[in-house]
């Protein structure tokens, strides 16, 4: 019986001091692996607050959505949320930010590979905007033809919201599932200076060859795709667009193609220079060289 | 001389990886790339001294009824500080080796010197003993990875487990003759049996001649 507790007693007592030890050295690496996880960090949340003091908080987010949460000093909060969105072999990451009165003031993307201009459009400035006006008050708004995307990434935003009540002791907002919204169509004005798309108009009758600078030209990384000049064939006929056909497609494929589609090109018909048209969100500078192609071709007839 | 036998018999006599088959699991789990067997290799180096010497230390104090649970205790305390310190100083090891730095703790290694070594020597050995059989795990370690690395991904490369520096890169096997094989555990377990029957190989040719006539 002794000698039982002398054992017990023993092992007790190194396992004492094997404990003592481990927080000692927890004590001395504990905040440099704390610092560590912000620095991983510091790039990412210095695109939301440039020149901010970040720390890094403890948090317990059931959803498990919210990978991190970092105080701004003085400005607001950061989250950073993983959540799989239609692409299951690559998950979405992004941040969001709350200011310290709860509105949402920043949105910013970190990794998505959601396929382009379907779920991709979550990651525009058409749907950050709405979501700029937002707060924690606030359900968010999915988008029609993005569904899944846009729910994983609004899972994530109301888990950040959640956290944020939470973290400031405010009252938890009930989830409402919202309809999903259509993105409000741009409309932009045909009759605008377009000259860095340099349009070239050669007269044929009532036809109008343009060829013009599209995306690639202007912007594209020559490396990966073959850029070269966007080429319409335009019809005009009393100063009014009577047909608009695609003839070479010079920019980026499965992008900038949207905007050469003959439903796109359509909208055009019946149109002078003074109209609005619709722009195609995610192929912004395509759907512009088409657009200046238009009015290059209803200058030259009006010449 | 004695010593220096001791030293060195982790490398070929009595190397724990190839030899006595010690510490397979993670081995075989971590050994794709350099970098992760240099790390876990200064790792178990840093275990196997530290518990090697604080077990000699107290081999006399040590109950023999309870000594493998104390052997335990100490050890799995070595090995979490040790964690902790490479959790803090060498980031991107800590998340290259993952768990396999937490399952040192059950490396037969370190628990096999404790008691076959480390209990019945003084200090000194018992951290040269460390030293040696540690130096002999890293060293089979880096012959597994650097094999499968090379087949496997065609490139070697090293980089500062502190600063994140590449410190070289070499390709050795153009892109479109590497073999992906070995970067998987198939490729694991292939590389191992070879190495170790090359081992087996060297050693029965090492035994005097007379010997095997006798066995005979």
């Amino acid at each position: 019986m002794k000698k039982t507790v002398q054992l017990m007693l023993f092992l007790a007592i190194v396992s004492a001091i094997a404990g003592g030890i481990l927080g000692y050295v927890n004590s001395i690496t504990a905040p440099v692996i704390e610092k560590m996880a912000i620095a991983a960090e510091q790039k990412n949340l210095e695109l939301l607050f440039p020149n901010g003091e970040f720390k890094a908080l403890e948090f317990k987010d059931e959803t498990g959505l919210v990978k991190g949460v970092y105080q701004v000093e003085g400005q607001g909060y950061v989250f950073k949320v993983e959540t799989v969105g239609y692409n299951s072999s690559t998950p979405i990451v992004y941040m969001v930010a709350f200011s310290n009165e709860g509105n949402i003031i920043g949105f910013k993307e970190l990794q998505q590979q959601e396929t382009n201009g379907i779920g991709s459009r979550v990651f525009t400035d058409e749907y950050s905007q709405g979501l700029l006006k937002k707060t924690n008050k606030d359900n968010y708004d999915t988008l029609t033809g993005a569904t899944v995307t846009s729910t994983a990434v609004v899972k994530g935003l109301n888990a950040s919201r959640d956290l944020f009540n939470t973290i400031n002791g405010l009252e938890k907002v009930e989830t409402v599932e919202q309809e999903p919204k259509e993105v409000q169509a741009v409309k932009v004005l045909i009759n605008q200076d377009w000259s860095v798309y340099d349009a070239q108009v050669t007269v044929e009758g009532s036809t109008y060859q343009v060829n013009v600078k599209g995306y690639g030209l202007l912007e594209g990384d020559s490396s990966h795709f073959d850029y070269v000049r966007n080429e319409f064939m335009i019809e005009i006929e009393d100063q009014k667009i009577k047909s608009i056909t695609l003839v070479t497609f010079g920019d980026t494929p499965n992008i900038g193609d949207k905007a050469v589609d003959q439903t796109y090109l359509d909208q055009f018909i019946d149109k002078t220079m003074d109209d609005e048209v619709d722009l195609v969100t995610g192929a912004t500078y395509t759907s512009n060289s088409v657009i200046a192609s238009v009015l290059a071709a209803l200058q030259a007839a009006g010449q | 001389m004695n010593r220096m036998k001791n030293f060195t018999a982790g490398f070929i006599r009595e190397n724990p990886v190839f030899g006595l088959y010690l510490g397979i699991c993670s081995t075989l789990a971590i050994s794709t790339s350099l970098n992760n067997a240099l790390g876990m290799g200064i790792a178990v180096i840093l275990v196997l001294i530290v518990s090697n010497a604080v077990i000699s230390l107290m081999r006399n104090i040590i109950p023999d009824d309870i000594r493998i649970p104390v052997y335990i205790v100490i050890i799995a305390a070595i090995v979490k500080a040790i964690e902790m310190l490479i959790h803090a100083y060498m980031p991107s090891i800590y998340n290259a080796l993952g768990v396999f730095i937490q399952l040192i703790v059950v490396n037969c290694i370190i628990l096999g010197r404790a008691e076959a070594f480390a209990s019945k020597n003084n200090v000194f050995d018992s951290m040269l003993d460390g030293l040696g059989m540690g130096l002999g795990y890293t060293f089979s370690l880096v012959m597994i990875s650097v094999i499968r690395q090379v087949l496997g991904t065609g490139i070697i490369d090293l980089t500062n487990p502190m600063t994140d520096q590449l410190i070289f890169q070499l390709r050795i096997i153009p892109e479109n003759y590497k073999i992906s094989m070995f970067t998987t555990s198939t490729g694991a377990f292939l590389t191992f049996a070879l190495l170790a029957a090359a081992l087996a190989a060297y050693k029965n040719s090492l035994e005097p001649k007379t010997k095997k006539k006798g066995v005979k």
